[in-house]
């Protein structure tokens, strides 16, 4: 069973650091929202059934439920982070190559998705993962129609926000 | 930008975390609740340990058994209110949908924030009394016996407690009050709940 948790970790972990990245701003609590999911997908993993659901949409679910937690714990509130920003962004997604065109991308990417709150920067996330329709509805629990609807709105503030 | 734009850029991540070092080192830390329940029930099997050590040695004489038996319960409570949190925080699947687990943890943060903190402020206003007699009689003395007038007062100055806690609660602008510690995670235990409604309705 470890090797296969391991395997399927290691095919999985860019996500995590991903979704790590997504909803904290310093490495050190990156790692440390990184290395939470692992150990809560390590103590979930023995009740994974294959059957119930798919690997990514268990996977997202722990993932996403572990770090919206700690973001609310960390923040102690639930209204949009809205502290300025501190170092480049990209310090914590450890480039060693730089890549000045990709950097700006990245912050206005960081920018925008700190600007949402925990719930909505879940369905960002999910969206930005190329994920379905279907499976964003069922990780969240809504309903496919309110995921396009949301999905919808963000684009709208986006957009308002741009203007 | 527009949400698909940063696709693309939400995609050039990979690469870069190709390049990033993985060791993670994997460290297992209590999370500060949990850290606060193991305390809890510490303290509490502590206090449920020595007071009940004390009212069995005094079960016959009344007004020692009394502050020792109030004791061992406030301790009783103390162990049975963090398991409980414990084990509700145990039971929580999080490869549930997202909302679900959400509501589960803003209910507990709720109960926690108005039932659960005020209930032991209130018993706290009181709870030093039995102490400072079972203090008193380990030190050879009996309040009770020698300075009844003193154990009356104690119980009125928590009674005074009580009622100064409530005039604090009713006459201190609602700002300052949202603004204090447990008012702030009252609000942002409700918030959180109505975030929460609010995002499964739109």
């Amino acid at each position: 069973m470890k090797h296969q948790f391991e395997a399927l970790l290691h095919e999985h972990r860019k996500m995590i650091l991903k979704l790590a990245a997504a909803f904290t701003r310093r490495p050190q609590d990156r790692q440390d929202l990184a290395q939470e999911i692992t150990i809560q997908l390590w103590r979930a993993f023995p009740r994974f059934d294959p059957e119930r659901a798919r690997f990514s949409t268990w996977m997202y679910r722990i993932a996403l439920n572990v770090a919206i937690s700690q973001f609310r714990r960390d923040t102690g509130s639930v209204a949009g982070h809205t502290e300025a920003l501190e170092e480049h962004h990209l310090n914590r997604i450890a480039s060693q190559q730089p890549d000045p065109e990709g950097d700006e991308r990245l912050c206005a990417l960081w920018e925008l998705i700190e600007k949402f709150e925990p719930l909505n920067r879940a369905l960002i996330v999910l969206y930005l993962e190329d994920r379905s329709y279907a499976e964003i509805a069922e990780i969240i629990g809504i309903s496919q129609t309110n995921v396009a609807t949301k999905i919808s709105r963000i684009k709208q503030t986006l957009r308002q926000q741009m203007k | 930008m527009e949400l698909d734009d940063m696709k693309s850029a939400w995609q050039s991540l990979d690469r870069r975390l190709e390049q990033q070092n993985n060791s993670t080192k994997l460290t297992r830390t209590l999370s500060p609740l949990r850290r606060g329940q193991v305390i809890q029930i510490m303290t509490g099997a502590i206090l449920m340990l020595l007071a009940g050590s004390f009212w069995v040695d005094h079960r016959a004489t009344l007004h020692l058994l009394l502050p020792g038996l109030m004791l061992h319960a406030y301790g009783l409570l103390m162990v049975l209110s963090a398991a409980r949190t414990l084990y509700l925080l145990s039971q929580v699947d999080y490869s549930a949908p997202l909302l679900e687990i959400q509501h589960q943890f803003a209910d507990l943060q709720f109960w926690r924030a108005r039932i659960e903190q005020p209930f032991f402020a209130i018993v706290g206003c009181f709870l030093w009394i039995p102490l400072t007699l079972l203090v008193f009689n380990a030190l050879g003395a009996d309040l009770w016996i020698s300075a009844r007038g003193v154990v009356y007062w104690f119980i009125f100055s928590g009674f005074v407690c009580v009622a100064i806690a409530y005039g604090v609660k009713l006459w201190l602008p609602v700002s300052t009050l949202e603004n204090s510690f447990a008012g702030r995670a009252i609000r942002n235990a409700r918030q959180q709940l109505e975030q929460l409604s609010s995002f499964e309705q739109e």
